[in-house]
C-alpha cells in the first residue's frame, strides 16, 4: 500500500490547533454513499479460464465492469482504451495518475441503457506482442459520459471528453499480463459465501426490485425488512479458504518468501452509511463483520425505502469479485 | 590600532534620571551629564559579526571625568571590557542641579550592533530636561522621572543621582545584510507568545509559515534551505511539534542574528539563510531566575556567580497538553504531544584572554497515549513519534596579545527520530552529530585582517524507512510500493574557509572570502566565493552590496532515493545584493532598503506532479522541515534538475528601545516573487513559497505602571498551490487520484492577522511577578491554508487556519 502523503500527515499534524482547524468546513459526501450512477469495480474475465484473474498474451477476455446507482442508472456511454503500463510515471512520482508506457490500443465502445441492475462490459483481444513478466500490467482506461455520450479518451493526459450536458468520468485499471497461466492469480468468489444480516442468511435481492413502496413486498431473505428504530443491524460475511491464494513475495526487508493473500472488502450503500472497509484473512478466521448505520427513523417513509448493498472484494493482485445485497428500510 | 575596525561610533542622549532617582522638589532644575569626548572602539576580535549592549553604570566626577564604571548587565566578558575600556576615557560636562555641578551617575549602554549603518561620535548630547524625558532603561522608562534632589560635591555614591544613555558601535560587514533583535524585544512581540525565534518572522524577508509551523523560509527559498545555528552549530528542529514553542529558553539568549542571503563564509551547507541563535553567558550582579506557568508548559530558570569567574544558568520546561488532553477524555483521541526540553550554561572567563563557555541542551517531543482504549484495538491505525535531541556544546576562546584571537568550538550530540503509523509506515533514524568548528583572527596590518577557519560536521547515524502494504508483504506487481530504506554509514563534511578583510580610506570596506566543503557522501567538492563590501557615504547612510555562491548537499532522505539514472550532486545558488542603510540615532530610528536576486542551480526536484494534494507544495515541506521527517511518498524519486529565481525588494523600519517614546517596533515589507522550473523542457511556474506581499507592523508599547501592550499585523499573498482539474478512479482500490493542473497556478487568499500580547508587571523588591496574556488571530479570521477535496475531487474546501488562540500566563521573576 502506498501510504499517501495526507494519510501519513495525518497521523502527524501535531499541533491541537492544526487538527482542529483542519476539521472545519463543509461535510463531504463519503465515498461509499451511492448518489449517482458511476462505476466503482472491474474484472477481466478471460474467455479460456473465467476465474483467472490475469491475462496471457494474444488470448480473448471480457472486462466486466460494476455500475452502481441509487434507483434505475443513468444511461452511460463508455470508451475503454488499453495500453502497456509504465512501471511508475515517467518522472517517478508515486501520486502521478498511471501512464502507458506504450501505444494504447481501443476496444468497440460500450454503452449501457437506464437499467436497475446494469451490466456493463467490453470485449478485449490482448496482442500478442505485448510485454510479460511479474512487472508488467495492461492498463485499462474507462472514460464514460453519464447523461449523454460519445466520451472521448486521452490517455496522455489522462482524460475523457463528453458533451456539455454530460457527466465525464475516468476510470483506470491495471491487469496483469503473464506469459504462461503457470502461477497465475484467480478472483475471489463472493457470490458462493454466505451473508448474514442480523445472523440471518441474506441472499441475493430479486430481480424485480421494488424501488418504490417496499414493505409491500414480503420479506425474505433476498429482500429482508429492516426498522431503523431498531440497533444497528450486524452485516457478516466471509470467504473460503481457496480464496486466499499462496503466492510468492517479498517481505519488508526483499527477503523471498511464501504469502497467503488477504480480501478487502469495499462496501457502497444508497443509504446510511457504512465506512471503511473490511479485511478477511487467515488471522480473522476468514470472517467480516460490518456494522451499516441506516439513516435515522424520523427521515424515512412509512412505505419503506429500498437500499441497496454493494460489496466487492480485492485480494490486491488484480483478483476481484463483487455481489448486491438489498433490505427494504422502514421507519 | 583594533578601533579601525569598527566604523565610527556615536554616544547618544544622555537623557533624563532614571526612575530609582530620588524624589525631588519641583523648584529644582537639573540637567545631566553632556558627553563631551565619546571613546569610540571596536568590537572584540573574532566578534565582529556579533551584536551586543553592556549596560554600565558610571559615576561622572563633578571634574566630568569617569569616577567610576561597572557592569550593570554584561553583554559578554569581551564586549564588557571593551565596553568599560572606552568609557571609562569619556569626557563629561559635569551634571548641575540649580547650576551647581555634582556628581552624578548615568546608566550607560554601550551598543554593538550588526546592522550596516554607521553612526558618528556625538561629541555633545543635546541638552535633556530632565523633568520631562523618559530614560532610555527598559523597565525603568515607564515614566518620566523626577528630578534629582539638590546636589552638590559632596554626594555620596548612594545619593547622587542617575541619568541613562547608549553608544552606538558598528561591526564590519562580514556578511552583507544581517538582521539584529535582542533585549526585549526578543520576548515583548504580540503573537511570538514571548518566543524570541518567532520574533524573526517579523523580519523582511521572512515568509509566512502555515499554521504557524515554525519553519524559516527566507526569500523564497525552502525551509530545508535555510539553517538554524545556535552557537555555531546546527539544531535540527527549533521548535516543539513544529511551531508550539522553540526548544531553547528565550530569556537565556543574547539575540538571534538572522542573515538571509550572502552570509559570510563562515556559514555553508545552504542555498538560503542562516538564523544564529546567540545563547548569553549567565548574568553575575546577583541570583536570577523565574518560573513561568502558561496554559500549554510550565518553566523555570535560575542563574547566577558561583565564584568570581564562573557563572552558570539552567532552565527547563515541560508541556502538559497530554495530562489535560487525557483528563477532558476526548473521544477518538489516542495520543497527544508532550514535550521537555532543557539548557545549561556554565561560563568561565579566568581572564582577559580567555573565555569558555559549556552549553547543554536538549530536547524531546513524543506522541504519549491519552486514551484508556487497549492498546492493541487501534494499533492498525495508531501514530507513535518521538523525536528529541541532546547536545553538549564547549566553546574557549583565547587571545594571544592584541591581533590574534583563536576560537574553538566542539559539540557532541545525539538525535533520535522515530516515527511509526500503523504497520504501514516507520521511520527510525539516529545520529550522533559531532560539529567542530575552529576559527583563527588575525590583524596582518593597519585595515587588513585575515580570517581563517575550519568547519567539521560529522554525523554517524543509522536510518531505517519501512512502509508496508496493508495486505501483507510486497507483492510482486507493477504496483507494489513496499519500501525498506536502510544507511548506517556516517556522514563526513569538512570544509575550510578563508576571509579578508580591507578598509579602505575609512570609508569602504570590502570582505572577500571563499570556502571549500567536501561532501563525502555524494563524493564531490564545492568552492564557494563571495565578495560584500560597505561604502559609507556620510554618518548616516551607507550602501551595502554582495555576491556570493552557495551549496548545499542533499539529504540523506533524497540520497536514498535518487533517481535511478542520475546521482545526486549539490544544489547551487548565486546571491546577489544590494542594499542601503539610513539611520536617525537621535530617534533610535532606522531603515533599510534591499534588492537581491538569487539563482538556484542544480536544484533538487522530487519527481511527479508539483505540489498535488492538501498537503503538498509549500504546506508538505514546511511540515517536513520542522518536525525532521520525510513527507514524500515511498515512490518518489529525486533529481538536480530544478532551477529557479528569486528576487524582491525589502523594506525595512525599526524603532529601538531609547528612543524620546517608549515604543519599540518593527514594519517591514517585502515585495518577493520566487519562481521554479522543475524539470528541462518544462515551463518555469511559481514556488510554493513566493508570497509576493508580506507585509509586518510589529509595535510593542510601555504604558508605564508596569503595563505594556504590544500588537502585530501581518498581510501576507496567500500560498500558490496546484489546483486539481479532474480525477481518475482506480476501479482496483476504489481511490480516486488527482489530475493535477498548471504547477502552483491558483494562490490562496491574502492573509491577514492581528495578534496582541498584553502584559502586567508588579515588583515587590527583587521579585516581579509577570501577568500576561498573548491572543493570536484576535479577530478569529479564517485565513486559506490548503484546499482539501472530497474522496473524487468534485468537491472542495478551503483548510482554515488557526482560529483565536488566547494564551494565559503567569511567570515570576527574581
Amino acid at each position: 500500500m502506498t501510504i499517501s502523503r495526507g494519510s501519513r500527515l495525518a497521523g502527524l499534524l501535531l499541533p491541537a490547533g492544526f487538527l482542529l482547524a483542519s476539521a472545519c468546513g463543509r461535510t463531504f459526501t463519503a465515498a461509499d454513499f451511492v448518489e449517482r450512477t458511476r462505476i466503482v469495480a472491474s474484472r477481466v474475465v478471460p474467455e479460456a479460464d473465467p476465474t483467472r484473474a490475469w491475462l496471457l498474451p494474444g488470448e480473448h477476455a471480457t472486462v466486466e465492469l460494476l455500475v452502481v446507482s441509487p434507483g434505475v442508472s443513468d444511461a452511460l456511454d463508455a470508451v475503454l482504451t488499453a495500453c502497456p503500463a509504465s512501471l511508475t510515471d515517467p518522472q517517478g512520482g508515486a501520486a502521478s495518475p498511471p501512464r502507458c508506457a506504450a501505444p494504447d490500443f481501443s476496444v468497440p465502445p460500450s454503452s449501457l441503457a437506464p437499467a436497475l441492475a446494469p451490466r456493463l462490459s467490453f470485449e478485449l483481444d490482448v496482442p500478442v506482442d505485448i510485454p510479460t513478466g511479474l512487472t508488467d500490467e495492461l492498463l485499462v482506461f474507462v472514460g464514460s459520459c453519464i447523461g449523454a455520450g460519445p466520451p472521448v479518451l486521452d490517455t496522455r493526459l489522462p482524460g475523457v471528453t463528453c458533451p456539455a450536458d454530460a457527466r465525464a468520468e475516468l476510470y483506470d485499471v491495471a491487469v496483469h499480463v503473464l506469459a504462461s497461466a503457470l502461477g497465475a492469480n484467480h478472483h475471489p468468489s463472493l457470490s458462493d459465501e454466505p451473508f448474514t444480516l442480523n445472523m440471518e442468511d441474506w441472499g441475493e435481492p430479486p430481480a424485480d426490485l421494488p424501488l418504490e413502496n417496499c414493505v409491500a413486498t414480503p420479506s425474505s431473505p433476498g429482500l429482508p425488512h429492516v426498522s431503523a428504530s431498531h440497533p444497528a443491524p450486524m452485516i457478516e460475511l466471509a470467504c473460503s479458504a481457496d480464496d486466499l491464494e499462496m503466492y510468492p513475495a517479498f517481505d519488508a526487508d526483499r527477503h523471498a518468501i511464501v504469502a497467503r493473500e488477504s480480501l478487502t472488502i469495499r462496501h457502497y450503500v444508497t443509504s446510511g452509511s457504512m465506512p471503511g472497509t473490511t479485511r478477511i484473512d487467515e488471522a480473522s478466521e476468514l470472517m467480516g463483520t460490518v456494522t451499516w448505520t441506516p439513516p435515522a427513523a424520523m427521515t424515512l417513509p412509512a412505505e419503506g425505502t429500498l437500499v441497496r448493498f454493494w460489496f466487492i472484494a480485492s485480494d490486491h493482485r488484480g483478483g476481484t469479485d463483487w455481489v448486491e445485497r438489498d433490505l427494504c428500510l422502514t421507519p | 590600532m583594533l578601533s579601525a575596525w569598527a566604523a565610527t561610533a556615536s554616544a547618544q542622549d544622555l537623557l533624563a534620571p532614571a526612575a530609582s532617582a530620588p524624589e525631588a522638589p519641583a523648584a529644582h532644575v537639573s540637567r545631566p551629564p553632556q558627553l563631551l569626548e565619546f571613546i569610540e572602539t571596536a568590537h572584540p576580535v573574532g566578534r565582529e559579526a556579533d551584536a551586543s549592549a553592556v549596560l554600565l553604570s558610571v559615576v561622572v566626577g563633578i571634574d566630568g571625568s569617569v569616577e567610576s564604571a561597572e557592569v550593570v548587565e554584561s553583554g559578554g566578558a569581551d564586549f564588557d571590557a571593551a565596553a568599560l575600556d572606552a568609557v571609562r576615557r569619556f569626557r563629561f560636562e559635569p551634571a548641575t542641579i540649580d547650576g551647581v555641578p555634582t556628581r552624578a551617575r548615568i546608566r550607560y549602554r554601550y551598543v554593538f550592533t550588526v546592522t550596516a549603518v554607521p553612526t558618528p561620535p556625538a561629541p555633545e548630547a543635546p541638552d535633556v530636561d530632565a523633568a520631562s524625558e523618559p530614560a532610555a532603561e527598559g523597565d525603568a522608562a515607564a515614566a518620566p522621572s523626577p528630578e534629582p534632589e539638590a546636589v552638590h560635591a559632596e554626594l555620596t555614591d548612594a545619593e547622587i543621582p542617575t541619568f541613562s544613555a547608549e553608544g552606538v558601535v558598528e561591526p564590519p560587514p562580514r556578511d552583507a545584510i544581517t538582521r539584529r533583535i535582542e533585549g526585549d524585544a526578543l520576548t515583548q512581540m504580540a503573537g511570538t507568545r514571548g518566543d524570541a525565534l518567532r520574533a524573526v518572522e517579523l523580519m523582511p524577508g521572512v515568509g509566512r509559515p502555515a499554521f504557524g509551523l515554525g519553519v524559516l523560509i527566507v526569500r523564497g527559498a525552502a525551509p530545508q534551505d535555510s539553517q538554524i545555528m545556535l552557537g555555531g552549530s546546527p539544531v535540527p528542529l527549533a521548535y516543539h511539534f513544529g511551531g508550539i514553542t522553540s526548544f531553547y529558553q528565550s530569556r537565556l539568549l543574547d539575540g538571534i542574528t538572522f542573515m538571509p542571503g550572502n552570509f559570510s563564509v563562515r556559514y555553508g551547507r545552504a542555498v538560503g539563510g542562516i538564523l544564529e541563535v546567540d545563547p548569553r553567558d549567565p548574568r553575575t550582579d546577583r541570583p536570577h531566575g523565574f518560573i513561568d506557568v502558561n496554559v500549554i508548559d510550565a518553566s523555570a530558570m535560575i542563574e547566577g556567580a558561583i565564584g568570581p569567574h564562573l557563572s552558570i544558568a539552567m532552565a527547563v520546561r515541560r508541556s502538559y497538553i497530554d495530562a489535560i488532553l487525557s483528563a477532558l477524555n476526548i473521544p477518538g483521541l489516542g495520543v497527544a504531544p508532550a514535550y521537555y526540553d532543557y539548557q545549561a550554561t556554565v561560563a568561565w572567563n579566568p581572564d582577559s584572554s580567555n573565555r569558555v563557555r559549556l552549553l547543554m541542551y536538549g530536547s524531546d517531543d513524543q506522541l504519549v497515549t491519552v486514551s484508556s482504549a487497549p492498546a492493541n484495538a487501534t494499533a492498525n491505525a495508531s501514530f507513535g513519534l518521538d523525536n528529541q535531541f541532546h547536545r553538549v556544546q564547549l566553546q574557549w576562546r583565547h587571545l594571544y596579545g592584541e591581533d590574534v584571537q583563536h576560537d574553538i568550538s566542539a559539540s557532541l550530540g545525539f538525535d533520535l527520530n522515530q516515527t511509526g503509523a500503523g504497520v504501514q509506515f516507520r521511520q527510525d533514524r539516529t545520529q550522533w552529530p559531532i560539529v567542530v568548528r575552529s576559527e583563527w583572527r588575525a590583524r596582518l596590518a593597519e585595515g587588513f585582517h585575515l580570517v581563517a577557519g575550519l568547519d567539521l560536521q560529522v554525523t554517524p547515524f543509522h536510518l531505517d524507512i519501512v512502509t508496508q502494504s496493508q495486505s501483507g508483504p510486497t507483492q510482486t506487481t507493477a504496483r507494489a510500493t513496499d519500501l525498506h530504506l536502510h544507511r548506517d554509514d556516517p556522514i563526513f563534511r569538512p570544509a575550510i574557509y578563508a576571509e579578508g578583510q580591507i578598509t579602505i580610506a575609512e570609508i569602504l570596506d570590502v570582505v572577500l572570502g571563499t570556502r571549500l566543503d567536501l561532501y563525502t557522501e555524494i563524493g564531490q567538492a564545492t568552492l564557494s566565493p563571495r565578495v560584500t563590501s560597505r561604502l559609507r557615504v556620510s554618518d548616516q547612510f551607507s550602501i551595502r552590496a554582495g555576491v556570493g555562491l552557495f551549496s548545499q548537499p542533499p539529504d540523506i532522505g533524497q540520497l536514498l532515493q535518487a533517481s535511478a539514472s542520475s546521482i545526486l550532486g549539490p544544489a547551487w545558488a548565486v546571491h546577489t545584493d544590494l542594499g542601503i542603510d539610513i539611520r536617525f540615532p537621535t530617534e533610535h530610528l532606522s531603515f533599510q532598503l534591499d534588492g537581491f536576486y538569487k539563482h538556484l542551480i542544480d536544484r533538487v526536484v522530487a519527481a511527479g506532479p508539483a505540489g498535488g494534494g492538501a498537503f503538498g507544495g509549500a504546506l508538505g515541506m514546511e511540515l517536513a522541515s520542522a518536525t525532521g521527517l520525510s513527507f514524500t511518498g515511498p515512490n518518489t524519486r529525486y533529481a538536480n534538475t530544478g532551477l529557479g529565481r528569486i528576487y524582491g525588494l525589502e523594506v525595512a523600519a525599526r524603532l529601538e528601545p531609547g528612543g524620546p517614546i517608549p515604543l519599540i517596533g518593527f514594519l517591514s515589507y517585502t515585495l518577493m516573487r520566487s519562481e521554479w522550473l522543475d524539470h528541462p523542457g518544462e515551463d518555469w511556474h511559481l514556488s510554493p513559497f513566493d508570497q509576493t506581499h508580506i507585509f509586518t507592523l510589529a509595535l510593542s508599547w510601555q504604558i508605564g505602571s508596569g503595563f505594556e501592550l504590544a500588537a502585530t499585523l501581518r498581510l501576507v499573498s496567500g500560498n500558490p498551490y496546484t489546483p486539481v482539474t479532474g480525477s481518475v478512479a482506480d476501479l482496483g482500490s476504489g481511490a480516486y487520484q488527482p489530475i493535477y493542473g498548471a504547477a502552483y497556478s491558483a494562490r490562496s487568499p491574502l492573509f491577514n492577522r492581528l495578534d496582541v500580547r498584553f502584559q502586567k508587571r508588579f515588583s515587590i523588591g527583587d521579585v516581579g511577578i509577570v501577568l500576561y496574556i498573548d491572543i493570536q488571530n484576535v479577530y478569529n479570521q479564517a485565513n486559506q491554508e490548503g484546499v482539501s477535496y472530497n474522496y473524487d475531487y468534485t468537491q472542495s474546501n478551503p483548510i482554515p487556519s488557526l482560529p483565536i488562540i488566547p494564551s494565559l500566563g503567569l511567570r515570576g521573576e527574581l
